[in-house]
């Protein structure tokens, strides 16, 4: 009896060394429709590589940066975690990634939309493979425009193409149509952060100083931005909501324009709403720059580096990363050029509508402590909103927030 | 008893409490001592601490997010506390007489508090939304303006503190109906016969025996209540403007947001120095009032 459980106990130890597969832990946040995805995508790539099997583990939402730190310091992350692109430089930053120039494919990095694969660099060295980006783009109901008349002369919706356009229409619908409110948005990282950002730039507005290799703020052009949120306020198209009244403002026709993120596309096609989407509006002259942040692979620090295990771990990333097809279908656009124009990802709903949109996005600037600093721009908007700071004064605390966490 | 024998309990006491003192050293002690050190450094959790000396105190009373932050929590304090207090008195009252239906009265009162924080705050975000909420729509019927609660810089505190009346005031209304069944039904029968109105009962009998049980329930709310998180998390997210953020989220965002663990570990050491004051406190009148009895 000894002897046969000897004999199986060998066979399958030599069975374990003859089939080497090399395990990779991978943590998500996802859940819902894109954790069905992600999962769904993780159970192909095991059976087209049989050397390596990649065992998902779900993290809470909230909780995965907390977590992911906690790991890295005990010496036991996972192999692989999801990680926004803003979060890279506060992880990369504190040692807590590794680098991955010397096992990421040339032809892969050429073929990436370049605002976003700039972004998953920090101190030139290359730390994410970016899966998506998911930028903030402008929805519209096509029923309520059409009630309000402002329709074109065959008869479809007008889509306004310029900030003055959408107040103009808002307004008018408003008034015809006797809504609280034609724009919805939600009031603290939808207009504070990302709103700021879509107008700053197209404003001209940078955030990054080539001269010092900084971030800076351009006064100037911050305060006419918080001008133009104060302005859509004050005008009562908009009003102060948090982020699930905006929502179910816009889906029961209460509302005509929303601003949001693309991952609302994972729901509204499924919706009895008769709506489009497009980008934001753009100032005239410039392009419709809006903000985005975008969903990335990362290898956790490990106190010891296993070369085997990182070359295994960066060929699933890109796998992903090529296969975004299928996981734009939550919403979010590819980020490789080869994904965004294959019919994959175009035959999609409504796809071609915003697909564009890749082109003019504007992530976090490089920067540790971004997190801290958005944070600080949620409030000041809010506050501007409320009439408490005057434009120009927002301006100036944004611009100390930056130079105090800078200094820190 | 011999001296053996004495040796010998004392031993067992301590083999009795071993199993929980472990605990205790591991998980509570040993933790605290390291959090308390951890004033003294700044530390981003994954790089080695930093030795600073006081510099994160003197951050911390220069910092007007931390000052306004530590006003917010006390003004939720003042919010709740009196409410909670008079409240859950007046309704144990109520559920001790002998109405119909006070078993109804008893777990209407109770059941809130045993939800827990999330069902709680997003059904009472969901009551005060100003477009589908039903206060909006009661307030509209009688003609009222309708606020935006968990917007308005004036109102999102006061909103916050309702909820967590409803919610907790179930916990000091369990204390309150067992003060009250503690006290002797001879002392309302011997003011009856004086000719005692039932609001002279009320005053002179009923608030003063139940002096030990206002003392647990004032300490004990003001020390939940400094620790209000969840419901300002989760109903407004600190806003609007940063108007309803409180030290618990404050701490929270030091140290696991912006990584100023240090800084973090500071802060509540502070609170927790209030808190002890509080503590102190209690355990003072408790003691005072259980002498006052024994006379």
């Amino acid at each position: 009896m000894r002897k046969a459980l000897l004999v199986i106990c060998i066979a399958a130890l030599l069975s374990a060394i003859v089939s080497a597969k090399t395990t990779i832990t991978v943590w998500t946040f996802f859940s819902g429709g894109e954790g069905f995805i992600v999962t769904d995508l993780i159970k192909k790539f095991n059976a087209e590589n049989p050397d390596i099997e990649v065992v998902e583990q779900i993290v809470e939402w909230g909780e995965l940066y907390n977590k992911l730190t906690t790991a890295v310091v005990a010496g036991d992350p996972p192999d692989v975690s999801v990680m926004h692109l803003a979060m890279i430089p506060d992880f990369a930053s504190r040692g807590a990634l590794t680098p991955i120039d010397a096992y990421a494919s040339k032809d892969i990095l050429s073929d990436y939309v370049p605002e976003i694969i700039s972004k998953a660099h920090y101190n030139n060295k290359l730390y994410a493979i970016p899966i998506d980006t998911h930028p903030l783009v402008m929805y519209y109901n096509k029923k309520l425009l059409k009630k309000a008349g402002l329709v074109d002369q065959n008869g479809e919706a007008l889509i306004p193409k310029t900030w003055d356009e959408l107040i103009k229409y808002a307004k008018t619908a408003k008034e015809k149509l006797g809504l609280e409110v034609s724009i919805t948005a939600e009031n603290g990282p939808m207009v504070g952060e990302r709103l700021f950002m879509a107008y700053y730039t197209q404003l001209g507005g940078e955030f990054y100083d080539a001269k010092t290799n900084s971030i800076k703020l351009d006064l100037e052009k911050a305060k006419k931005t918080y001008e133009f949120i104060k302005g859509l306020y004050d005008s009562g198209i908009i009003k102060s909501m948090d982020y699930n009244t905006a929502e179910s403002l816009f889906q029961n026709d209460q509302s005509v324009f929303h601003l949001n993120g693309v991952w609302a596309m994972a729901v509204y096609p499924t919706l009895n709403l008769e709506f489009g989407v497009t980008s934001v509006p753009a100032l005239e002259g410039s392009k419709p720059y809006t903000w985005a942040d975008s969903h990335t692979w990362v290898l956790p620090k490990h106190p010891k580096d296993d070369p085997n295990k990182i070359k295994a771990a960066v060929k699933f990333i890109e796998w992903f990363a090529r296969n975004a097809a299928e996981w734009a279908k939550a919403g979010h656009l590819p980020v490789l050029n080869s994904v965004l124009k294959s019919d994959a990802f175009l035959s999609l709903p409504m796809r071609k509508d915003y697909a564009q949109v890749a082109n003019f996005v504007v992530p976090a600037p490089s920067m540790k402590g971004w997190v801290e600093i958005r944070q600080k721009m949620w409030e000041i908007s809010q506050s501007v909103i409320l009439g408490e700071t005057s434009a120009e004064q927002a301006a100036k605390q944004l611009q100390q927030a930056i130079k105090d966490v800078l200094a820190d | 008893m011999t001296v053996y024998n004495k040796r010998k309990h004392t031993l067992l006491a301590y083999m009795f409490f071993l199993p929980f003192g472990i605990l205790l050293v591991v998980f509570k002690l040993i933790p605290f001592v390291n959090s308390v050190r951890m004033v003294f450094y700044k530390w981003d959790v994954l790089g080695t601490p930093q030795f600073i000396g006081l510099a994160n105190f003197t951050r911390m009373f220069s910092d007007r997010v931390f000052l306004t932050s530590l006003w917010h929590t006390f003004y939720f304090v003042i919010l709740t506390v009196p409410p909670i207090l008079i409240l859950s008195f007046l309704i144990a009252v109520l559920a001790n007489s002998k109405i119909y239906g006070k078993g109804f009265v008893r777990s209407a009162f109770y059941l809130p508090y045993t939800l827990t924080i999330s069902v709680v705050c997003l059904t009472w975000a969901l009551l005060y939304n100003p477009y589908f909420g039903m206060i909006s729509k009661v307030t509209k019927f009688f003609g009222l303006k309708t606020i935006n609660w968990l917007v308005d810089p004036l109102w999102a505190m006061p909103a916050v503190s309702i909820t967590t009346v409803w919610w907790t005031m179930g916990f000091s209304i369990v204390l309150y109906i067992a003060g009250l069944q503690q006290i002797p039904s001879s002392y309302y029968e011997a003011a009856e016969l004086d000719g005692a109105s039932s609001f002279k009962k009320m005053i002179f009998i009923t608030i003063p025996l139940l002096k030990r049980v206002h003392i647990l329930v004032i300490v004990t709310q003001i020390i939940a209540s400094l620790q209000i998180f969840g419901q300002v998390y989760i109903m407004t997210a600190g806003g609007p403007a940063g108007k309803t953020r409180t030290v618990m989220q404050y701490i929270y965002e030091q140290g696991f947001r912006y990584f100023r663990m240090g800084y973090a570990q500071s802060m509540a050491f502070i609170m927790f120095l209030i808190m002890l004051v509080f503590a102190y406190l209690q355990l003072r009148l408790m003691i005072s009032s259980s002498k006052e009895e024994l006379i």
